[in-house]
């Protein structure tokens, strides 16, 4: 039981981080900052897969990966997005 | 050079610019240190922009946009070797024509790389922050006080057109192209807020910063009517302006290099 019955109920009520979600908008906050790194993570995973990001598992990635390339190369350029998606891959250890 | 030393280029280049004003006395001196100043930071911003288009690869999006801000600040090179006077001379009456020809080109080439950049957020189909209501009323604000600024200035290029002054083209056709360049501020730097935090946040945050400093600089042709200013008054500010505008484009191309070629990933 928490000391804060407010905070221990919203604990309860937020879904549970995904922690493949997470390394990935944490590797795509290094370039977009943590809010546009979360949010690009939750667009695209629903474009992509049609589901949110706490559903993501590691088949799900090389999917999310072909979606998250067009943007990255929009900002970074076609070099710096495979080394950044590479860079994922060798994180979530694919 | 880090992030925040790049920071400090524009703010260094402008304190040179007031320094160097508070310095020289002697008009004629000051004539040179202020056309020494125009084309130094215009050469800066054109490296900064054309560092950051080559560290891009071919069909990179970002790629042209840097190129047609560098090529604009290219060709405002090109036109100030037209006012030297051996050049001038050698251009005869058509001299004039010329110059505002390229500055009008150049201007579209500005135009072209700006909607460049402010479309980047769009094409990599990211969201910017705000509602979509909040986004609109940006959009509008900036582009109605870029539009009565611009319009604030062309209305005097028109007095002097009016006066039979030839070079008021060239103002006239300048003014044309920062109306429209600088619409895209607001994109421009809801992308830089979207970023927060992360490395790219710093060139478009230099970005915005150069397009801020632009639109400053239209702003200047007011101080003289609304404030009383005297000519110096108006060229100091104006150079001062453009001196942050260009060292903020030199800043947003070295930082968009570094971001490319940074080595974290």
């Amino acid at each position: 039981m928490s000391f804060f019955p407010l905070r221990a109920k919203l604990d309860r009520d937020v879904a549970a981080p995904n922690p493949i979600a997470e390394r990935i908008s944490g590797i795509l906050a290094v370039y977009l900052g943590p809010h546009t790194g979360r949010v690009a993570v939750k667009t695209f995973a629903l474009k992509a897969l049609g589901r949110g990001p706490e559903t993501l598992t590691l088949a799900d990635v090389p999917q999310l990966q072909t979606v998250l390339r067009p943007m990255l190369r929009t900002f970074v350029g076609r070099a710096r997005c495979e080394v950044v998606l590479r860079e994922m891959s060798k994180e979530l250890g694919l | 050079m880090t992030f925040r030393s790049l920071a400090a280029v524009p703010i260094a280049l402008g304190a040179v610019v007031l320094v160097g004003v508070a310095a020289i006395e002697a008009e004629v001196a000051r004539t040179i240190f202020f056309r020494v100043e125009v084309e130094a930071v215009k050469l800066l911003a054109l490296f900064g922009c054309m560092a950051a288009a080559a560290a891009f690869e071919r069909g990179d999006y970002l790629r042209r946009a840097w190129g047609l801000v560098g090529a604009c600040m290219l060709l405002l090179l090109v036109r100030d070797l037209t006012i030297i006077p051996a050049v001038g001379a050698a251009l005869g009456p058509r001299a004039e024509g010329i110059r505002t020809v390229i500055v009008t080109v150049a201007n579209l080439l500005s135009i072209a790389g700006s909607w460049f950049f402010a479309c980047t957020w769009r094409v990599a189909q990211i969201d910017l922050p705000g509602s979509a209501r909040g986004k609109r009323t940006a959009f509008t604000l900036t582009a109605l006080l870029v539009t009565s600024l611009a319009l604030y200035a062309a209305f005097f290029d028109v007095q002097a057109l009016g006066r039979g002054q030839e070079r008021a083209w060239v103002s006239l056709a300048s003014d044309a192209g920062d109306i429209l360049s600088l619409w895209f501020i607001a994109p421009v730097m809801l992308t830089a807020l979207a970023m927060r935090g992360g490395l790219l946040m710093w060139p478009w945050a230099f970005q915005t910063a150069s397009l801020l400093a632009w639109l400053a600089y239209d702003g200047t042709v007011a101080l003289d009517y609304v404030a009383g200013a005297g000519p110096l008054a108006i060229k100091t500010t104006s150079e001062f302006f453009r001196a942050l505008a260009c060292g903020s484009s030199f800043a947003a191309g070295m930082a968009q290099c570094k971001v490319v070629r940074s080595q974290t990933g």
